[in-house]
């Protein structure tokens, strides 16, 4: 490990806790929160002196590593974005990386939705599931077209083909339907039915103190990273004017997860049983028709 | 050692399946053997492949998990030690079950460096556990693990052959794409197929759907 | 790779961290209970049989789901090799949407 790849690792840590913390403390505050900026460290602390409950006969062995997982699969998605001027793991295939790990996500759900051994965790996984069958294709048709636009697979190179324009301009689909896989994979605001409320939270439903805590630190940081993973793909990178590369992608950053807080606040659940059909039949064709369009004006 | 450790996890999460007594411990045993070998894919430069094979089995994983609590009753019965009489039982109690987890392991000892013999030595393994599961489970589900076990020997001894044999060809790789996607297609019809003898029978075993037997 | 797992170290630090205040912190001993039920009594075990109604949407996503298998690959290769790639990924592409048109014919995206 060289010297600029530690402080990349460092400055992924330091970045991705703020911004988690960030994004809790935003929206308790559009929650109606008073004293929003501490909101998530009394939320932790509350929940490291809690009493600890367990089911009757949970597979714990299946909730722990479903609740670790679901931390672990954001940070190691984060290591194939860039930061600073570069990405912790430079791969060649950066993004299909960043899309094995978010999967992970569905690995997670339903392990600690299983696990807990009560109906309403499992119906929560199972909500999830149906959502991944659904959000999935048209997200990878998202990736695709950018990889399609950019002629690889590494997001360093994805950035670079934007140097001139960015690929939400001519890829104003692609981009759409990110966002909402984004809101999707993170089970965020209209997305949330495998924790909604009513089945009593869903998947975390019977996790206590430091269970519920990594979970929820866990979602928080999924949340930011594919807010984050926006920026690279679709705004740019760190291109813009006056300011340093690092900087930009900070700002870019926030707005897109202070985007997706505020739509998590405003805009009302969805059924996946609506949203099911609404993916394959017409949101995956719509991706496809970008995916064409990116096709013809890539070609030579 | 990094390929002994991955090889050794590949090994224990196969021979696993059809030791546990919870279907979803068995699922995401088999799940740790399919990423234990993608892990060893990435050892040998084959970046793409072992990313995309982690992308593709844990989606199969998943989609395998539902089908199989779809056709299971209280699969999870057997974990805690509350032992089902009813299909969960007939997967323990095998003689062979605890010399075949000891047998599969490879003690590391002195760390070998990694050879395209060490790869086809835990292709075998993986093949052999496989071929166990297929020939031994009446449950469908456990017999398509066993299927997929052996495919995934199939994608690490591919893996091993492009890298050690012809790495400058890309052909190799696609024949590895090739077993990945045989993998899916073996789901998506095993399933279709149980699915449909299952609405109609309420069957889920291969003994009770001997119809076409000579 | 190095960095990467020295990433995921620092994650497995943390959360046995969090398990470790919890455990200082947190009243002795656990409390066993019953699955939140809004109150009710649990009438059966919880992995009883559960009807998947969206079964069918898993095997029209599998197959989908290999397309990407051979889609990632093409996307870089796509300005080398010409219209001829655009052409055969789409076809291939038309054809499995005609499955799912089928499937949505018979009504497998809506189960509710």
């Amino acid at each position: 490990m060289d010297e600029g790849t530690g402080a990349a690792a460092v400055s992924l840590v330091v970045s991705l806790a703020v911004l988690a913390y960030g994004a809790a403390a935003l929206d308790a505050g559009l929650g109606g929160a008073r004293g929003a900026a501490g909101a998530p460290l009394r939320e932790a602390a509350r929940l490291l002196v809690q009493g600890r409950r367990r089911t009757l006969v949970p597979d714990t062995l299946l909730v722990r590593t479903g609740t670790v997982l679901l931390p672990l699969a954001a940070l190691l998605a984060a290591t194939v974005l860039p930061a600073g001027d570069r990405p912790v793991l430079d791969s060649g295939v950066g993004i299909v990386w960043f899309n094995a790990m978010e999967v992970c996500v569905w690995g997670a759900l339903w392990l600690v939705g299983w696990g807990v051994n009560s109906v309403y965790p499992l119906i929560g996984g199972y909500r999830f599931l149906a959502q991944g069958l659904s959000y999935e294709l048209p997200h990878m048709f998202a990736l695709i077209t950018v990889a399609l636009g950019a002629g690889s697979l590494r997001i360093a190179d994805v950035v670079a083909a934007q140097r001139e324009v960015w690929f939400v301009v001519w890829m104003p689909v692609a981009f759409v339907v990110y966002l909402v896989s984004a809101l999707a994979m993170a089970f965020w605001g209209p997305m949330g039915e495998p924790v909604g409320r009513n089945v009593a939270g869903g998947v975390p439903a019977e996790l206590s103190g430091a269970d519920r805590l990594v979970f929820a630190a866990g979602r928080y940081a999924l949340l930011v990273v594919v807010a984050a993973a926006a920026v690279p793909l679709f705004l740019g990178g760190g291109a813009g004017p006056v300011l340093p590369g690092w900087a930009w992608t900070a700002v870019k950053t926030v707005a897109v997860l202070g985007g997706l807080v505020l739509v998590g606040q405003r805009v009302p659940a969805v059924r996946m049983d609506r949203f099911t059909e609404f993916a394959w039949v017409v949101l995956i064709p719509l991706t496809l028709l970008q995916t064409l369009v990116v096709a013809i004006v890539v070609l030579p | 050692m990094g390929f002994w450790t991955l090889a050794v996890l590949a090994v224990a999460g196969g021979a696993a399946v059809f030791v546990v007594n919870s279907m979803a411990r068995a699922t995401f045993a088999l799940l740790t053997s399919l990423l234990a070998v993608a892990g060893t894919l990435l050892l040998v430069d084959l970046g793409y492949v072992g990313v995309l094979v982690v992308l593709m089995m844990v989606m199969e994983m998943l989609v395998m998990a539902v089908f199989m609590i779809m056709y299971m009753m209280n699969p999870a019965a057997g974990a805690h030690g509350a032992e089902d009489a009813g299909d969960d039982g007939d997967r323990d109690g095998h003689p062979g079950d605890d010399d075949l987890h000891r047998g599969a392991r490879h003690p590391p000892g002195t760390v070998r460096p990694m050879t395209l013999q060490s790869f086809l030595l835990l292709a075998a393994a993986l093949f052999s556990i496989g071929l166990y599961g297929a020939l031994s489970q009446q449950s469908i589900v456990m017999l398509m693990m066993g299927l997929e076990l052996m495919i995934n020997a199939l994608i690490a001894a591919g893996g091993a052959f492009w890298y050690y044999v012809a790495p400058h060809n890309a052909d190799g790789q696609v024949l590895v794409l090739v077993a990945v996607t045989v993998m899916a297609l073996e789901m998506a019809m095993g399933f279709a197929v149980t699915t449909a003898i299952f609405r109609a029978r309420d069957v889920d075993l291969t003994d009770e759907a001997g119809d076409l037997k000579g | 790779m190095g960095a990467v797992l020295w990433l995921v170290g620092v994650l497995a630090v943390g959360v046995a961290g969090v398990y470790a205040a919890s455990a200082v912190l947190s009243p002795r001993g656990v409390a066993g209970s019953g699955p939140f039920l809004s109150g009710a009594w649990p009438r059966e075990h919880a992995m009883s049989r559960f009807h998947v109604r969206w079964y069918a949407v898993t095997l029209v996503f599998l197959a989908f789901d290999m397309e990407m298998v051979f889609m990632y690959p093409w996307a870089v290769v796509v300005a080398e090799v010409g219209a001829m790639a655009v052409v055969e990924m789409f076809a291939f592409l038309g054809l499995l949407l005609v499955g799912v048109l089928y499937a949505w014919r018979e009504g497998a995206f809506r189960w509710a």
